[in-house]
């Protein structure tokens, strides 16, 4: 069980992590979700005591990480796979590991072979491919066959087999009755592995809920039309909306109109009544991923500059999903 | 693998123990590392070259004017290789291991093992001054070995001055790392570590030696550099006689490796890994 209450850190100006609050719980894949700088390492980093924060709590099965008799043996974690000398073997690295966390030698072939690094097991760390180091960094975290597993971005750099494996890894964790803590920055991602999610932006908490909750919640169907008449149109769908079933309409960015809470048969029939000419009608799935950056970005300070902007309010549908 | 441990809490391991593992650790890590055995054998190889270079041009002078040999020391030259090869080379190695970490920043995966920060530096002190110390008496053997090969023919060799001589440059070694790994962990650049090292052995004594001011002069006897290569030739330093001989040199840099383990340490308190 990993506990952040009232989580805050700040580096001078930024406020990396805003008065998070949450429990990750047991036996389930909690999904970090989170766009890039919304403050998900830095979190994990105070959760492992590694950094101190500014304010508020961070606990391991009820304290701080630094008063756990045998942290190597409660928490693993993967937090930075390029973190290995390059010098190094990879069963030093790890033998290193298992004498400071006072983990039985024996676990370093174990957790090699788990890995699929016994062939290199000898060779050094710096001529390692990211994907092989992703894999020592993930067996450095099974090594004291913790209870709680924190992974930050584990499928980084990861082939197409890799990302498979890590998938079928953290669940296994999980159904073992583990508190597997996963981070990513995107909801393709977690949503193949998490039950539940964590969701933050700019340093705030979004969400906190199971996935399909969130998926219900999130998936926003909506009517695109082309019209070159587009205010009658909007004028007689507004006049349908009522309270128990609203009718919302925005403009699209290239001059379409977004209709949500109709479905195509009410537009097409709305529009023939009001008299407006169609030229284009569709149904559209608004992807998951757009939803979860549209409910992230108002949080996040620095966006990046590419394609938020002018699809913030729609246009981005499935074609742009992944 | 095998069931969780969520919920099992076994007593930590007392104190002894527990510094035993880091201890293991750090000895891993660092003899994991070929840049360790590199430095080693550079030191060593190093010293040989020196003792035999000394050690010729000695035995050509003493062929010249057999009174030449009165001036011959041991200990002198032996402290001289220490001085001017041996000590930079622990400098580098007590910089490296205390530094390396956060460059490549496995220093998240040492805290994790071990989140107590005061542990992991005594135990990385330790292991590093344990082979500093090894690393003081085998080139300090080496060399004395070398030039006792070249001229022991000439010149007898006094068995109690040159253990003397042995063990001062282990533990003077051993307390350069102590106070290189303290430094190192404070600034946490190798680079920076090793440039302020330098100057505490050579440069900054150098300067005050140039100045040819009494008091100046005898200020550099304070620095680690001096007071080192005081204790362990045993004052028969042959280019600097501080104003005071024998263990007051030794309290001296040792006073230093304190005061770098203390900001050291409050260093990796405080600041985030
Ligand atoms: N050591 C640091 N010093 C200053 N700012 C930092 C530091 N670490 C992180 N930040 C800032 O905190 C924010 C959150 O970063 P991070 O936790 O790495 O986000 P994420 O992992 O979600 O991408 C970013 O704006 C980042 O620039
Ligand atoms: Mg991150």
């Amino acid at each position: 069980m990993l506990t952040a209450r009232e989580l805050t850190k700040r580096y001078g100006e930024t406020t990396a992590v805003d008065t998070l609050t949450f429990d990750i719980h047991p036996g389930r894949v909690t999904g970090f979700l989170g766009p890039n700088g919304a403050g998900k390492s830095t979190t994990m980093r105070l959760l492992l005591g590694l950094d101190r924060p500014t304010s508020g709590k961070a606990l391991v099965n009820g304290r701080p990480y630094a008063d756990l008799p045998w942290p190597a043996r409660e928490v693993g974690a993967l937090l930075d796979a390029a973190a290995v000398h390059p010098g190094r073997s990879a069963r030093a690295h790890l033998l290193a590991l298992a004498r400071g966390g006072g983990i039985p030698q024996r676990r370093v072939p174990e957790v090699l072979d788990t890995v699929g690094l016994t062939e290199v097991a000898r060779r050094r760390v710096g001529g390692f491919s990211l994907g092989m180091r992703q894999r020592l960094g993930i067996a450095g975290a099974l090594l004291g066959d913790p209870g709680i597993v924190v992974l930050d971005e584990p499928v980084n750099g990861l082939d197409l087999d890799g990302v498979r494996w890590v998938r079928g890894l953290v669940r296994k964790l999980a159904d073992e009755g583990r508190t597997v803590f996963v981070s990513s920055h995107l909801m393709s991602e977690v949503q193949l592995v998490a039950d539940q999610l964590v969701v933050v932006g700019g340093g705030r908490l979004v969400a906190d809920a199971p996935l399909p909750e969130l998926i219900a919640a999130w998936s926003r169907t909506r009517v695109v039309v082309r019209t070159p008449d587009p205010d009658p149109l909007t004028a007689c769908l507004q006049r349908r909306s009522g309270p128990e079933r609203p009718v919302t309409v925005e403009p699209g960015a290239d001059g379409e109109l977004l209709v949500y809470g109709a479905d195509p048969e009410e537009v097409g029939d709305t529009a023939h009544a009001a008299g407006a000419r169609v030229h284009t009608l569709y149904r559209e799935e608004a992807s998951l991923e757009r939803a979860y950056l549209d409910l992230t970005e108002a949080e996040v300070r620095y966006p990046a500059a590419s394609g938020k902007s002018g699809t913030a309010q729609g246009g981005a549908g499935q074609r742009e999903g992944r | 693998m095998t069931t969780p441990h969520t919920d099992t809490r076994p007593a930590a391991p007392a104190a002894g123990r527990a510094l035993l593992q880091v201890l293991a650790m750090e000895w891993t890590k660092l003899s994991s590392v070929r840049t360790t055995w590199w430095c080693l054998g550079l030191g060593l190889l190093a010293m040989a070259v020196f003792a035999l270079l000394m050690g010729y041009s000695a035995a050509d002078r003493i062929a010249e004017d057999p009174d030449a040999a009165s001036g011959f020391s041991y200990a002198q030259l032996t402290s001289q290789g220490v001085f001017y090869l041996v000590q930079f080379i622990v400098l580098t190695l007590a910089a490296l291991a205390a530094t390396n970490e956060y460059a490549n920043r496995g220093i998240t995966t040492t805290l994790l093992a071990v989140p107590r920060r005061g542990r992991v530096l005594a135990a990385r002190t330790i292991v590093t001054a344990g082979f500093a110390f090894a690393a003081g008496t085998a080139t300090a053997a080496l060399g004395i070995g070398v030039l006792w090969l070249v001229i022991g023919a000439h010149i007898p060799l006094d068995a109690d001055y040159a253990v003397r001589t042995v063990l001062g440059a282990g533990a003077c070694m051993a307390l350069f790392a102590v106070l290189f790994v303290g430094i190192g962990t404070a600034l946490r650049g190798t680079a920076g570590t090793i440039a302020v090292g330098f100057l505490l052995l050579l440069g900054l004594p150098l300067v005050l030696q140039l100045s040819q001011v009494q008091w100046l002069n005898d200020l550099a006897a304070c620095l680690p550099g001096l007071a080192g290569i005081e204790f362990y030739a045993s004052g028969d330093v042959g280019f600097y006689t501080a104003p005071h001989d024998g263990a007051v040199n030794l309290w001296v840099v040792l006073g230093w490796a304190v005061a770098a383990q203390l900001v050291g340490y409050a260093e990796l308190r405080a600041r985030d890994a």
